[in-house]
């Protein structure tokens, strides 16, 4: 498993795509990109939530609420990926911290914010599809289709 | 003072969560913090920055104000969790079983059986504080600021009281006159400019709820508090652009053409009325004034008319949760007040008046000081019962939630 702070470049490069993926309560799944997303000071992930009323603010809250993992899925400009798997465990509602990254996020782009969520990460895989078949061949014979397992000069 | 004794059979914090997982952990524990209280360590207080945190202060609805320990002078106005919940709390006695708010490795924690329970923060300190308004007014003596939501009260006097007729969970009156400190009625330029001021702070604030005690007067009674409302909600939408602001007010139950006139000339968004007990003989017994001046059935019918006005979903009630098993009158058992509660909630959520709790805290000042609050599985009961009844009738309810106000565990599950 790779550290959280190999890929912190990634992580923190805004022509990264980030996306979370969050489950409702009832089971529903639910992915957003989020841009903001980064490495904080403390090495956990961070990102702002834009919107009060969207179907990932409530799910991260639910994921806190209840245990629930989320994960977040990175394609790097150069198509390097990474899924990380991680817990919420903080939703920042006011305070001198948020009131910063409210001001900043109002003059930059003119939104309001709802909230800074914070992320402990757990797992971190790497999506590179060779090195994910190597592993899977290398562990697991019922996976491949027999074709490929054949004798070359049958 | 309140005795807590022969509790030692209801369900612990750690039974409860397990028992109920249906309700998020951090919900069951700002419950029972509510319930118990908490008591700050010395090494807590020393740690505690009163340039940074908001500290009690003169404002006549702050925590300390009548607070079960009343040997507190000056602690953090209330606590915020990990998740953004709110808890409104009161500073309570060692010997009354409260949780311990405690500085260890380099974190505030909530502490209880000398076993950290949680990480905690608390509320800060708004940047109005300290300042004066024109006519010399303190800022921070009239409105005082939750995380996320500006309080205004612009009068410390509940007529209800000139005959004795005071709620009996309540001692506001009773604690001001004790500390000599009922102030002059707000007026509406010094309100106008401390949300002025209050609003420079950006990313700070999201509602405006302003509530004072029930005053009787006018030609119909009540016109005097629905005026000065009036007056008051003018001045404070001058600072803003658009004809509505999200705004609440908790007054008595007002009539059609009180509410009508504060709906048209006023910016106000939401409306609420509080019954504080939802069966008509507690109600008498419990709130006296409110019996006297409008009556329970009266006050459920004018919060149904006030729908109409204000829209589904900007129209609620609360109650004292608990304060119905208050002894000799009370119901005998959680299961039969928690059945009733539910029931009179019903019909009030089926005709688009949401209902919002609060836990009962006896108060010393308190014509119920001797009594005790209900068990922290009667009020999970509660959060899930009002929750699923809200649910069932689809009512929203902005202007109260966990952002908008923070102090009902029912309307803090909006956000899921």
């Amino acid at each position: 498993m790779a550290d959280i702070n190999d890929i912190k470049q990634i992580i923190n490069d805004p022509k990264t795509v980030k996306i979370i993926g969050t489950v409702g309560i009832e089971g529903a799944p639910h992915t957003a990109v989020k841009q903001s997303l980064h490495i904080n000071d403390a090495g956990k992930l961070e990102y702002i939530e834009l919107f009060e009323s969207s179907k990932s603010y409530r799910n991260i809250t639910g994921s806190l609420w209840y245990d629930k993992k989320v994960s977040i899925s990175l394609i790097g400009e150069n198509r390097e990926s990474y899924t990380i798997f991680g817990s919420p465990d903080r939703i920042l509602i006011a305070g001198r911290e948020f009131e910063k990254v409210y001001t900043k996020t109002l003059e930059e782009k003119g939104y309001d914010i709802a909230a800074i969520i914070t992320i402990t990460p757990e797992i971190i895989e790497r999506n590179d599809p060779k090195e994910k078949f190597e592993k899977q061949d290398s562990s697991r014979l019922f996976y491949k289709h027999l074709d490929r397992l054949k004798k070359v000069d049958l | 003072m309140t005795i807590k004794i022969g509790r030692e059979n209801e369900l612990k914090f750690r039974d409860v969560v397990e028992k109920y997982p249906e309700i998020p952990k951090l919900i069951i524990l700002k419950i029972d913090v509510q319930r118990r209280g908490v008591y700050y360590t010395q090494n807590a207080l020393n740690k505690i920055d009163p340039t940074i945190y908001q500290v009690t202060g003169a404002n006549i609805f702050f925590a300390a104000l009548g607070a079960r320990d009343q040997t507190t002078k000056s602690v953090p106005e209330s606590l915020i969790l990990r998740d953004g919940t709110t808890i409104i709390t009161d500073p309570t006695p060692l010997e009354q079983n409260p949780y311990i708010v405690d500085y260890r490795d380099g974190k505030f924690v909530l502490v209880d059986n000398d076993e950290i329970v949680e990480e905690v923060g608390f509320w800060e300190k708004p940047d109005f504080y300290g300042k004066l308004t024109s006519s010399g007014t303190p800022m921070d003596s009239i409105v005082f600021g939750r995380p996320q939501r500006l309080n205004i009260t612009p009068s410390s006097y509940c007529h209800f009281w000139k005959n004795d007729n005071g709620c009996k969970y309540c001692d506001l009156v009773p604690h001001l006159k004790e500390d000599g400190v009922i102030k002059k009625k707000l007026t509406p330029q010094d309100a106008y400019e401390t949300v002025r001021e209050a609003i420079k702070q950006k990313g700070r604030y999201t509602n405006i709820c302003m509530t004072m005690g029930s005053d009787i007067n006018g030609k119909t009674p009540f016109d005097a508090e629905a005026d000065y409302y009036i007056d008051i909600l003018k001045a404070i939408g001058q600072n803003f652009e658009g004809r509505r602001f999200p705004s609440q007010i908790i007054t008595t139950a007002l009539n059609e053409e009180q509410l009508g006139r504060i709906y048209n000339e006023t910016g106000l968004a939401s409306y609420t009325s509080d019954i504080e007990v939802l069966n008509e003989e507690l109600f008498n017994w419990i709130c006296p004034g409110k019996a006297e001046w409008i009556g329970y059935k009266e006050w459920k019918r004018r919060l149904v008319a006030a729908v109409d006005i204000f829209g589904k979903g900007n129209v609620n009630t609360g109650i004292v949760g608990g304060v119905e098993l208050a002894k000799p009158k009370g119901f005998k058992t959680e299961a039969e007040g928690l059945k009733h509660t539910l029931e009179e909630a019903e019909d009030l959520i089926s005709k688009g008046v949401s209902v919002v709790y609060i836990v009962w805290v006896p108060r010393p000042l308190s014509f119920f000081k001797d009594q005790q609050n209900a068990s922290l599985e009667y009020y999970v009961n509660l959060t899930i019962g009002l929750d699923k009844l809200r649910k069932k009738y689809g009512l929203e309810m902005d202007f109260d939630d966990y952002r908008r106000c923070g102090n009902h565990p029912n309307s803090d599950l909006l956000r899921v």
